[in-house]
């Protein structure tokens, strides 16, 4: 048996509005605000980086695990916006974090599916017995290029997952993974430029919902599911319309869906971003729900994931700030505050 | 300005670690706008004089800052923060600063 | 006990034209104007400077000094109290009977340092920890007033008096680097530097020397001018900003070292890199009880700074202590003109470091 054992969240503190970056750059804010079903995303502070973020995020999973964090086999971070382009992430957030040093550590990259990439390690090694727990992080600043439509969706946030293999600790048990992979161009960055290049329309169909809408189907006929036997479906959320469609194309009815739109208050966290919206589900999530995630990193692929809720969720969700804590807690920067900030100058 | 030598970086790290997701409260508060060198794009922030559970005086920045919460006697939460580049070569020190609970 | 038998003393400002080997020099000229043999009888140098080693990373000014007068030099580094430290060691030289007559110089050149590295000297004192996180002098300075002002109910535009006060004394004083007079308006409107303390509360780092002929008693008895250095003391402690501080403050401990009675100190020179610095060293010494700081400088007005203290007269760090010990001579000498206290006879003046994690006493008096 393996499961989740302990989850956590951070969301930065400021927000920009789309009006504002539509101001800026000239544009009518309405327009793209409907068409990328967006209000607003979180800007991570001069002084935070994908570590802070990990930290505080990897300590509210601790402290709704309730383990000892000594016995952490295993620190996976997933990230495209990783602080050293060679010194892991993984080991700064491992200190930080008091683990000890007996475990194994690396930094995961694969766009925005970096995060899940890590917990399908960190699950198997738990599974296996080689570790008796694990740590992935999925946590990203997102680069976006001043004036490019990604700015309005380029946002900062990071989402912890202890794992390990004791029935009585596992919130949320493993049922099973699926994940597709393929060389898609739809999205990519070269050494040393500071912004990454996208396909525009290419990262519709034939990157993102051929690659979500496909591993989420292999997921359920690997395990027989059905849409009925799904509580709630989470996918990788670039903005607030691609996962809705994708729920429809699936045949899931809206409320199994409706986590997802957390995307359109705080952006799309990259690497953060479906972990993110699991993080919220878990946090209402009752014992018995089942939970499916798909994930999406450019380039491409897709991971799948089905969990099932356990009776022990209930007396650890409190535990730790929920997400929707971070959420709530915000003040708004202008533009010239928020290039500050994310060193555009 | 101080620096993160190599060595001082490593030393430092279990200095913060120790810090790291504290609770304390605030005995006193400037905000300071007139910078130290490096912080010139960060003008103005507040700095606090906080008592942690250790009974050690701290100084610190306060981030993530709502004014009104901001008084002597709040109650705050310590987190982990950059607190020195050495340019675009050199190390990044990471360091405690602190936030407002509730 | 040791006797200051000549002094002299430069204009303070931005000196661009000269550094401080040519400070020194100046200095030592304006020096022999009181007394001509200095230089030909001193044996040995005490010389209070920190821009020096800060600018070059080297202490090769004493030699340059030594090359330059003939006479054995000794760089004295104190940060802020150099200067005091420096005719302490130089009272005690000649004390010891190890030497007769000795020369004290304190001299700094700010105007050849970077802003961010005054503040770096500025910051000596204070806990590498803090620093890390940001705290400048003036923060923490800052952190104190808001405490003080907090728990003695007080407003931070009641401190815009003391900057008032130094320049009204200053403008009386033809030495002072400002001699501007300046309105509580003016203080209280200036620009924030670290909440509550505002620009024009804030001391101006500059250049310039000072100088003391110091002598044995035995040898005093044979000048005219003469003001003993009747007692001093100095002390590092932890920072007032340590709640947890159990040494206790420096300034405090300094004050219970000395034996002269405060109520027989007839005028004062007090440390106020800010302001509020002042309200610290005089509570701090004793001269009033807690809280009462303001109150009791408003009272004593004139014996207090009365040559415009540092914000009047520019800061020189090194010479800093010699500055104050040079107000108080002339005062203990009946020669301070338009600003003379009336029957002056014994001076002290109050040296801190940072925030008070070091504080240097000095005593003069007329008698021995």
């Amino acid at each position: 048996m393996a499961g989740i054992v302990g989850y956590g969240a951070y969301i930065p503190f400021y927000r920009i509005k789309a009006e504002e970056i539509a101001k800026t750059w000239g544009k009518e804010a309405g327009a793209v605000k409907k068409g990328l079903a967006m209000e607003e995303k979180s800007v991570a502070a001069a002084d935070e980086d994908t570590v802070t973020m990990s930290v505080e995020a990897s300590l509210n999973a601790l402290k709704r695990a309730g383990i000892d964090r000594k016995k952490i086999g295993a620190v996976y971070s997933g990230s495209e916006s990783k602080v050293y382009a060679v010194k892991p992430n993984a080991t700064i957030i491992g200190e930080m974090l008091d683990i000890g040093n007996n475990y194994t550590a690396a930094d995961l990259e694969f766009a925005c599916k970096a995060g899940t990439a890590g917990l399908q390690a960190a699950l198997a090694m738990v599974k296996a017995g080689m570790i008796e727990y694990g740590l992935a992080i999925g946590a990203d600043t997102a680069q976006a290029k001043p004036g490019d439509i990604l700015e309005y969706t380029a946002s900062s946030g990071a989402a912890a997952f202890i794992v390990g293999n004791k029935k009585e600790e596992i919130i949320a048990e493993f049922e099973g993974t699926a994940s597709v992979s393929s060389d898609t161009p739809d999205f990519w960055r070269r050494n040393l430029q500071p912004y990454p290049e996208h396909g525009e329309r290419f990262t519709g169909e034939p990157a993102y919902f051929r690659h979500v809408v496909g591993t989420t189907k292999a997921l359920m006929e690997q395990l027989k599911l059905k849409v009925e036997d799904i509580d709630h479906m989470v996918f990788h959320t670039p903005n607030g319309k691609f996962p809705m469609k994708a729920g429809k194309m699936l045949g899931f009815p809206e409320k199994k869906t409706a986590a997802n739109l957390l995307v359109s208050e705080i952006g799309n966290t990259y690497s953060g971003a479906s972990l993110l919206v699991l993080t919220h589900v878990l946090d209402n999530a009752k014992p018995g729900e089942r939970i499916v995630v798909t994930s999406f990193g450019s380039g491409a692929g897709s991971d799948a994931f089905s969990f099932k809720v356990t009776d022990s969720i209930t007396r650890k969700q409190k535990n730790a700030p929920a997400t929707r804590l971070y959420a709530d807690r915000k003040r708004y920067v202008d533009y010239a505050s928020y290039a500050k900030m994310r060193g555009v100058f | 300005m101080i620096g993160f030598r190599v060595a001082e970086n490593w030393r430092g790290l279990e200095k913060s670690r120790k810090l790291l997701d504290k609770e304390g409260t605030l005995l006193s508060y400037t905000v300071v706008h007139s910078p130290p060198a490096g912080k010139e794009n960060t003008v103005p922030f507040y700095l606090g004089q906080v008592s942690l559970e250790d009974k050690i005086t701290h100084i610190m920045e306060i981030v993530d800052a709502e004014k009104e919460k901001i008084k002597k006697g709040a109650r705050v939460r310590t987190c982990l923060r950059r607190i020195h580049v050495q340019g675009r070569k050199g190390l990044i020190g990471y360091g405690i600063k602190c936030r407002v609970t509730g | 006990m040791a006797a200051i038998v000549a002094i002299g003393i430069t204009r303070f400002g931005d000196r661009w034209d000269k550094d401080e080997l040519g400070l020194a020099e100046e200095v030592l000229e304006n020096l022999k104007r009181e007394e001509g043999n200095a230089v030909k009888e001193a044996e040995e140098i005490f010389l209070a400077n920190t821009s020096y080693p800060l600018i070059r990373k080297n202490m090769s000014l004493q030699q340059e000094v030594a090359e330059k007068t003939g006479i054995s030099c000794i760089h004295t580094f104190h940060e802020e109290c150099s200067g005091s430290i420096a005719l302490q060691n130089a009272a005690e030289a000649v004390d010891s009977g190890r030497i007769y007559k000795a020369l004290v110089i304190g001299t700094d050149k700010m105007s050849d340092l970077t802003s961010a590295e005054i503040q770096q000297l500025s910051a000596f004192s204070l806990k590498e920890e803090w620093q890390k996180n940001s705290l400048s002098l003036a923060a923490a300075y800052a952190l104190l007033e808001k405490s003080y002002l907090e728990r003695y109910k007080k407003k931070p535009e009641e401190m815009a008096a003391l900057a008032v006060k130094a320049h009204a004394q200053g403008s009386r004083n033809s030495n002072a680097q400002f001699q501007n007079v300046l309105s509580k308006e003016q203080v209280n409107q200036s620009a924030l530097v670290a909440e509550p303390i505002r620009q024009l509360e804030c001391a101006d780092w500059c250049d310039g020397a000072v100088a003391m002929f110091v002598v044995s008693d035995k040898e005093a008895e044979s000048y005219k001018k003469k003001i003993y250095l009747k007692e001093h003391v100095q002390v590092v402690s932890g920072s007032p900003l340590d709640k947890e501080n159990t040494f206790g403050s420096a300034i405090r401990k300094a004050a219970g070292m000395v034996k002269t009675k405060i109520e027989d100190i007839d005028v004062f020179e007090m440390h106020e890199v800010f302001s509020f610095g002042e309200v610290m060293c005089a509570e701090g010494l004793g001269c009033c009880r807690s809280g009462e700081g303001l109150q009791w400088i408003g009272k004593n007005n004139e014996k207090v700074n009365p040559g415009g203290g540092m914000k009047a007269c520019g800061y020189v760090p090194a010479a800093n202590g010699l500055r104050q010990a040079a107000e108080i001579v002339l005062q203990l000498r009946n020669a301070a003109g338009e600003r003379q206290i009336k029957n002056a006879k014994t001076g002290l003046s109050v040296n801190l470091n940072g925030t008070g994690e070091k504080a240097a006493i000095n005593i003069f008096s007329v008698k021995k």
